[in-house]
């Protein structure tokens, strides 16, 4: 039956990008922008130069490991204690992240189109599909997530092109924006919008040929970083204060203000019907990956059932924050050090001590 | 707000007394039978009084409105905005809104205005390379008419501010000049022919016709169909930290009128006429240059952007001050237009 589970090497590719896709909605080129000025898309390059590095170095240390997940190597390290540990810090992590962008989203949601419906009929209308999605697996999600990255990817192309009347190249400078201290060193802690890192950890046990995995993380982190330099040069070259103002959505700022000719106005709807189905994407693979763990941890005959469990918690989380500011908040805080520490320096430290013990074992 | 998807016959105007836009709109609910939705709204009218006030906050609440699009037109009206949409009569059009619209494109065939939109105003407004400004507009009626008659004839067409052109038409509305804005502080206002020279150094220009000195009778004009031959090129280099502006302009164009008396098929002829208008046009562009920079010290033209690459982070470029900088700009113009003969005739 698990076999039957195992996804090919695009379907994993577009889950990777699908969720920097998300990432990138969830305003992210803001969070860069704001951080660094001007220089965000230098900082975008440099930050993307250190996540494909990061990528090879992840894609080296699992050789060790060919059909393992870092959950399973955190056993191999630490044993169970070690496992557990891990595990629940990547559910609590996976849990947190689909919570707060959920709630995010339906906000958005609530205060362009759905202004007088209660919050909760969004976060269900978001969580109700995901919960049935995910009883049939990782390998429907992943194929249906293949159909939905290429519309999300062409839309995110549209958006870029369609506003590049309005771009004025001369809004990336100074080229050092906020100065060179928080373009090169400060701004290496936007390496966290690389979050899609966390996913590749538990890529490979769901792979149908797990050699493939550096293939499919290097060319989902490129493109990942490719969009990512699209949306912030974007972005700058068209509001110019864009480095001081702090919006909802920015790209949906962008959409708005596309047209096409006389006749093609107010396209932005569009655009959110492509990134509701795009959500759709993310809270499944997002919940798939952490049934996956919990079927690691906790020894339950049918764990698929489990999926209404993690919803629930999904949509508890999501009821925590009062308003869009204390998202913006953890945003920006508390989630930008929990990816740095989680995903690129715990997960590598693991990594590492695991190829060495690996090493030591074969001498 | 301008804008209104019904017939135009069947719109009303609805003024209020009030302490914000949205309270002002609630008011307007409560008295009329419908919701007042401004997702249509193609046009925000501010008048000229409001405008030397300052217009910040109500920008800010405009851009900050879900319903209002970014492309819908800021206008300053040189009348109350009341009296602006109450004596504007739509012709040819008989949706309003679409009247509105088509009206305020006008400036992509005479070059006598600029249709900025929202997000150019406030775009403009929060930037630190450029100052914001927007269509001028009026109501033009015979007490408002200003009789140039004492300019030169190739200087009268352009040299008209909303509602002070010499024309009759059931259209009480005309939208013509440029409001000129320092922050969010209207500080004067550009004639016709000001604002396509603008046009003409923004890289904005579609086409227009003009009126040049006609070489051969100083007492006639020369009327020229012109658009960009190439894109203007703009250099801004700072000479001991003044800001010295070059403007190269490459135009083309043919010539509308004909004269017996003129052979367009002449060399020589072309020549001169060329000449004559690269003159005339340079003046005019500095003309324009000179006065935003000295008389209203706004850099409307962006010329920012030009300069703002010397400068390596942002608190440099702040420290610089380039908005306060542009006051002691200087300026060279030149213009090279290339005319393509008449059009059906070359001589009679």
């Amino acid at each position: 039956m698990d076999s039957l589970q195992k996804i090919g090497k695009f379907e994993a590719i577009a889950l990777i990008i699908m969720i920097t896709i998300n990432q990138i909605i969830f305003n992210l080129p803001n969070t860069i922008i704001m951080n660094t000025g001007s220089s965000a898309w230098l900082n975008v390059i440099v930050i993307s130069i250190v996540a494909i590095l990061f990528c090879l170095l992840i894609c080296k240390l699992f050789k060790s490991f060919p059909t393992q997940d870092i959950v399973d190597i955190s056993e191999y390290l630490g044993g169970k204690t070690l496992k557990t540990i891990v595990g629940i810090l990547y559910i609590l992590f996976f849990i947190f992240v689909a919570g707060i962008f959920l709630r995010y989203l339906s906000s958005s949601l609530k205060l362009i189109y759905f202004e007088k419906s209660p919050i909760v009929f969004l976060l269900l209308l978001f969580l109700i599909p995901v919960v049935l999605t995910i009883k049939l697996g990782i390998k429907p999600v992943a194929q249906v997530n293949l159909v939905f990255t290429p519309i999300v990817l062409f839309s995110m192309l549209i958006i870029l092109f369609a506003t590049a009347k309005d771009f004025v190249p001369e809004r990336i400078f100074p080229i050092l924006g906020f100065g060179a201290d928080k373009t090169f060193l400060i701004g290496l802690n936007n390496i966290f919008t690389f979050s899609s890192f966390a996913y590749l950890y538990f890529l490979i046990p769901v792979l149908k040929e797990p050699k493939d995995f550096k293939f499919i993380a290097v060319t989902s982190i490129i493109i990942s970083a490719i969009y990512l330099f699209l949306s912030v040069v974007c972005l700058l070259m068209i509001f110019p204060f864009i480095a001081f103002s702090d919006e909802m959505l920015s790209v949906y700022l962008l959409t708005r203000l596309i047209e096409f000719g006389k006749f093609f106005q107010r396209v932005d709807a569009i655009f959110i019907f492509v990134w509701i189905l795009s959500t759709f994407s993310f809270l499944s693979i997002t919940t798939g990956f952490i049934n996956r763990i919990l079927k690691k941890l906790i020894k339950i005959k049918n764990h698929k059932e489990m999926s209404y469990s993690i919803c629930a918690i999904i949509f508890s989380v999501a009821l925590i924050f009062k308003n869009i500011s204390d998202m913006k908040y953890i945003q920006n805080t508390l989630l930008k050090y929990i990816v740095i520490l989680l995903v690129f320096v715990i997960s590598l430290i693991i990594l590492i001590l695991a190829n060495l013990k690996h090493k030591k074992e074969k001498v | 707000m301008v804008g209104d998807s019904s017939q135009s016959k069947e719109s009303t105007v609805t003024t209020v007394d009030c302490s914000s836009i949205d309270n002002g709109i609630g008011l307007v609910n409560s008295y009329i039978s419908k919701k007042v939705n401004l997702s249509h709204c193609k046009a925000i009218v501010i008048s000229e009084e409001l405008a030397y006030e300052g217009i910040s906050e109500y920008i800010y609440t405009l851009v900050n409105n879900l319903e209002i699009r970014p492309n819908c037109n800021i206008i300053i009206s040189r009348c109350k905005a009341s009296d602006y949409l109450e004596n504007s009569q739509p012709t040819l059009e008989s949706v309003s809104a679409r009247y509105y619209e088509f009206t305020l494109n006008s400036s992509e065939y005479t070059g006598f205005t600029e249709n900025v939109t929202l997000s150019d105003f406030y775009s403009d407004m929060l930037s630190t390379t450029s100052q914001a400004h927007a269509i001028l507009g009026g109501i033009n009626t015979d007490s408002t008419h200003q009789d140039h008659s004492d300019l030169p004839p190739y200087d009268t067409q352009g040299s008209y501010k909303a509602d002070e052109t010499p024309i009759k038409s059931e259209t009480g509305l005309e939208n013509m000049g440029i409001a000129v804005f320092n922050n969010d502080k209207l500080v004067g206002e550009l004639t016709g022919m000001e604002s396509l020279c603008h046009l003409l150094v923004v890289d904005k220009l579609e086409s227009a016709t003009i009126g040049v000195p006609n070489p051969y009778d100083t007492n006639s004009v020369i009327s020229l169909y012109i658009t960009y031959a190439k894109k203007p090129k703009i250099s801004v280099k700072l000479i001991n930290g003044t800001p010295y502006i070059e403007c190269n302009i490459k135009l083309t164009g043919s010539i509308l009128s004909l004269d017996e008396n003129v052979n367009y098929s002449d060399s020589y002829t072309l020549n001169l006429i060329e000449d004559y208008t690269n003159s005339y046009l340079q003046q005019n562009i500095a003309s324009y240059l000179y006065k935003t920079s000295k008389k209203y010290k706004s850099d409307i033209g962006n010329f920012g952007r030009h300069v703002i690459n010397n400068y390596s982070t942002w608190n440099d470029w702040i420290e610089s001050d380039w908005l306060d900088n542009y006051k002691n700009a200087f300026f060279t113009v030149k213009v090279d237009t290339t005319l393509q003969s008449s059009q059906l005739y070359t001589k009679l």
